[in-house]
């Protein structure tokens, strides 16, 4: 007699109402109430881009947990970052939308090193070339770049195939073979934070079909890429990484 | 202990790395995003020869004049789509009993491209609408759509049945056979292409990304609603345009018949187009390498001997992946060895959870330890073994993802449950759970829509891991589930159809309240016995055994139950009526993402039959299905339908959000449920959730082991 039956009914529109009722799931069983706390999430974050669009936001609360839409003033945020912490640390700013994040070594394994963010983004070098992020959705989950680096940090002109990779929309792993150059284009001294140092400008332009980019590296004599702008992938873009301390 | 190396596995996810490799999948052309009034893709009532994107699934409601209509499309392969269709036609019945009452009803369409579209040639499509109904909507219909340029297309068609209503050209075999349609659930195959056929025609204009102007000269002349009085057919020409709100949300308006304006909204979605960007969770755990060898305290095994160390080993362990949503159920250490048994509550992708865990594990266990072995365990039952060297973990953490596969091997686990004494702590064995629910019942034969809105309140208290007791009561809040006054006629035992009569007597109801003893008898063997009352309308007690090699596509299973049917009030009480119920089940994965299943047994009736199940299945979770049972009850003892059958979505929330989550919303849309065909609902069904542990589950998802 009941027609459409739903065998785990539509639970979502019921946590919808919920939350309009103003009533929160709770409890230990994660799985049971996993839905209701979600929407409730959701909504609460449709309500929140409704009232910043309305009103002024919330970027002050965002800047805070170390991921801010605009940087205000850079000279504040480098003094900032410096003082937070006395070892190495870095900012990374995603270029298409001028997000940012403040960065520190968490981890190393030969010569990568896996820098992290408060917020939970992870960022792994190889002597300074990207091979790696995590936590920005849509990462570059790995990557084949050993004759990229090896020219990087030798400062050579040079032409090599990078290769990364992504994972799908089905969650499968999918290949990006890029035909890559590499040169050399002049000199500049690089003064930023604790950093001081005559660094090589090296362009790598790399294509693959219709997907192609340029990253810049900034390197010191001694190999060290000061400062980059480094490309992630077709959805996140690039990113300007500063080394402020090394 | 071990078995078979799953070799199949490798190369399944060697398999999916090549077809990544050319990123484009096989296009037919020719798409669109532009859906009917009726639900399928094409122009304003008229089909074309377009498809929808593949795997598209499409939720849509229109209303037009009388007719409203609430269809589900989903396009199961590149070249064929099907759609489920609810119609509401207002005051359709001008005589008899239901002189005065809308008129509702169901039905199924296909349609398939036959040829693509080529530089001179058009596309072609068939489809036939209303096949399986009662066919008030029967018709079929050969179609042909030629682009002219980017923005326009020209369509033009020739239909069958209700697509020849106006100004009929011809005809095949004489005028169209009648056809009983009695209480539907029949092919009307016998009118396929037969008596009179009409031209139909149409233009669609793409103004840009999110506007489409549609035209078209339609052959449904609307000849039984006119005849009825329910709408005015003045004319046969149409006009429509389509908006896309967003990728996902399309609306439409229309100028239907001369007489009528119309509009409808369109849901797209798309397992292939998650709603969020993945990975948005929070970068895992760098790998810790061990120092070097010349350490020698760091390299030194006195640990071992001291049982104060395996202690703080565990508890660390325990913390850590605790805060992964991983509970450890149990960690033994050797020298140069660690056996874990998890139970990941957390991540979609086992090979996420085995990656994480493997994360942790390398900063919490002596330099000694070089073998992890990492068994995924649900309900107390190990389920596979992954097994890996600690110096490949390290020596491989930031390679791609497959160089790891081939350094790993996954066996089937160790046959035996796990125990009170393994489990590191205690204190995660009682959980609960205080939440609102939603109830939605659809489409009963007097109201489209029912609902039931209250509070949920459950618990679990797991006795050992393998052990477990679950209950629930619910209370209602607010909902019209029960208001419903259709008279129960039908002649086999209720054991579905006195729903209302549940939903009126039954609050508070116990939702269900089990004991659960999950075990495994031997190798590929899993067994669950439950008793209790089993679900919202039967109680009494059901055992089960699963046959799944952990790399087979081909699993057998076997489930007997004797229940007894609860009382209307959900609490303590039962019915007269009590029945043996069974079915064996072979279930088969095909490894081209469709996978079938079979029930074959006796049902909650005492009727016989089987249950035939196709499921298309998505590497990231998704599925989609249909299934129909069949059993020996007549088509007129079973009722409106004639049988039961119906379509099955399951959408994973990691889809939806970007973020790991194991739950899923799933939804079983069913015709009409009756009392035939109808199985037990049982909480823990050993295929369901065994098969999340076994093979497949790493294959298609090994490259989140390193996220």
């Amino acid at each position: 007699m009941l027609g459409f039956h739903l065998t785990q009914p539509l639970r979502a529109a019921g946590f919808a109402l919920c939350a309009v009722v103003g009533l929160t799931a709770c409890g230990s069983d994660a799985q049971e109430i996993e839905l209701s706390k979600v929407t409730g999430d959701f909504l609460k974050q449709a309500s929140g881009k409704l009232t910043s669009k309305v009103g002024k936001g919330k970027s002050d609360a965002k800047a805070a947990t170390g991921q801010s839409a605009a940087p205000a003033d850079p000279n504040v945020l480098v003094a900032k970052a410096l003082a937070a912490t006395d070892g190495p640390i870095a900012i990374v700013v995603r270029l298409d939308t001028n997000a940012v994040l403040a960065m520190n070594p968490v981890g190393r394994n030969g010569d990568h090193v896996t820098w992290g963010s408060a917020p939970g983004q992870g960022i792994t070098y190889n002597r300074g070339v990207m091979t790696n992020t995590r936590g920005l959705g849509e990462d570059l989950m790995s990557s084949r770049i050993d004759a990229a680096v090896s020219a990087i940090t030798s400062r050579n002109d040079a032409d090599y195939t990078r290769v990364h990779y992504y994972l799908g929309d089905l969650g499968q792993t999918t290949e990006l073979r890029l035909n890559c150059a590499l040169r050399r284009s002049g000199t500049e001294k690089v003064v930023v934070g604790n950093i001081d140092e005559a660094a090589a400008i090296l362009k790598e332009t790399c294509r693959k079909d219709e997907i192609s980019f340029t990253n810049i590296y900034w390197v010191d004599g001694k190999g060290r890429v000061l400062k980059s702008s480094q490309w992630v992938g077709q959805r996140i873009g690039s990113l300007a990484i500063q080394n402020l301390r090394l | 202990m071990t078995t078979a190396r799953v070799d199949y596995i490798k190369y399944a996810a060697l398999g999916l790395l090549a077809t990544a490799a050319t990123p484009a999948q096989a296009q037919l052309g020719t798409e669109t995003t532009s859906y009917t009034l009726f639900g399928t893709p094409g122009l304003i009532l008229m089909p074309t020869a377009e498809v929808a994107a593949d795997s598209e699934l499409a939720f849509s409601y229109s209303q037009f004049g009388p007719n409203a209509n609430g269809t589900l499309t989903f396009q199961i392969l590149p070249r064929l789509s099907g759609s489920f269709r609810y119609t509401k036609l207002d005051n359709f019945w001008a005589s008899g009993p239901l002189r005065g009452q809308d008129f509702f009803d169901r039905s199924f369409d296909l349609q398939y491209r036959i040829l693509n579209e080529s530089k001179y040639l058009p596309a072609v499509s068939v489809g036939i609408r209303d096949f399986i109904g009662t066919g008030i909507y029967s018709s079929e219909y050969v179609v042909a759509t030629k682009s002219i340029g980017d923005k326009l297309r020209v369509h033009g068609g020739l239909g069958w049945g209700r697509l020849a209503s106006h100004n009929p050209i011809g005809n095949i075999g004489g005028p169209r056979p009648d056809w009983d349609a009695g209480k539907g659930g029949t092919l009307n195959f016998s009118q396929w292409f037969r008596g009179d056929f009409a031209p139909f025609a149409g233009l669609s204009y793409k103004v840009n990304d999110k506007l489409t102007f549609k035209a078209e000269y339609s052959s449904d002349a609307f000849t039984v609603e006119e005849r009825r009085g329910t709408l005015e057919y003045n004319s046969p020409f149409n006009f429509g345009i389509d908006y896309e709100v967003s990728p996902a949300f399309h609306l439409n308006a229309s100028y239907v018949a001369g007489s009528m304006f119309g509009a409808g909204l369109t849901i797209r979605l798309n397992p292939r187009k998650p709603q969020a960007r993945s990975g948005n969770e929070k970068a895992p755990l760098p790998v810790k390498p061990r120092p070097s060898r010349a350490d020698s305290v760091a390299w030194s095994t006195d640990w071992v001997s001291t049982p104060e160390d395996h202690a703080d080993i565990q508890r660390v362990v325990s913390d850590a992946l605790g805060k992964e949503g991983i509970r450890l159920k149990a960690l033994a250490l050797t020298a140069t060895r660690a056996e874990l048994k998890i139970d990941n509550k957390r991540y979609n992708s086992q090979p996420q959870a085995i990656g994480r865990t493997a994360r942790i594990l390398t900063h919490a266990l002596p330099a000694s330890v070089e073998s992890f072995e990492i068994t995924v365990t649900q309900n107390g039952i190990p389920l596979s073994t992954v097994t890996m060297r600690r110096s490949d973990i390290e020596r491989l953490e930031h390679a791609p993802a497959i160089d790891m596969y081939q350094r790993v091997t996954i066996d089937e686990a160790a046959p035996s449950a796990l125990r009170n004494s393994d489990l590191p702590n205690h204190d995660t064995r009682f959980t609960w759970a205080l939440a609102p629910y939603l109830a939605l019942s659809f489409f009963d034969p007097s109201s489209p829509v029912r609902g039931d809105f209250g509070l949920r309140f459950s618990a679990k208290y797991e006795l050992t891991p393998n052990i477990i007791l679950s209950g629930a009561v619910q209370k209602s809040i607010f909902g019209n589930l029960d208001d419903d006054t259709y008279l129960n006629t039908s002649v086999l035992p209720h054991v579905r159809t006195d729903g209302a009569l549940y939903a009126q007597q039954g609050d508070p109801a116990i939702e269900h309240l089990t004991a659960s003893w999950y075990e495994r008898p031997g190798k590929n063997l899993y067994s669950r016995v439950t008793v209790g009352y089993l679900e919202k309308m039967f109680g009494g007690v059901s055992a089960e055994l699963l046959w799944k090699p952990v790399d087979s596509p081909l699993a057998i299973g076997a489930e007997v139950a004797w229940v007894k049917q609860r009382d209307y009030d959900q609490l303590f009480g039962f019915r007269d009526y009590d029945v043996v119920t069974g079915h064996v089940s072979a279930y088969y994965d095909f490894g081209n993402g469709f996978s079938t299943r079979v029930d074959a047994g006796r049902y909650l009736a005492g009727d016989y039959g089987a249950t035939f199940s196709v499921d298309r299945t998505f590497a990231n979770g998704w599925k989609v299905g249909g299934y129909f049972t069949k059993t020996n009850v007549s088509a007129e003892d079973f009722g409106e339908g004639s049988f039961d059958k119906g379509i099955r979505i399951s959408i994973p929330f990691e889809w939806a959000l970007g973020t790991p989550s194991k739950s899923e919303s799933s939804a079983q849309l069913r015709s009409l449920e009756r009392d035939g065909g109808a199985r037990l609902q049982v909480d823990g069904r050993l295929f369901d959730w065994v098969e999340d542990g076994h093979g497949d589950a790493y294959a298609g998802r090994w490259g989140k082991f390193w996220r």
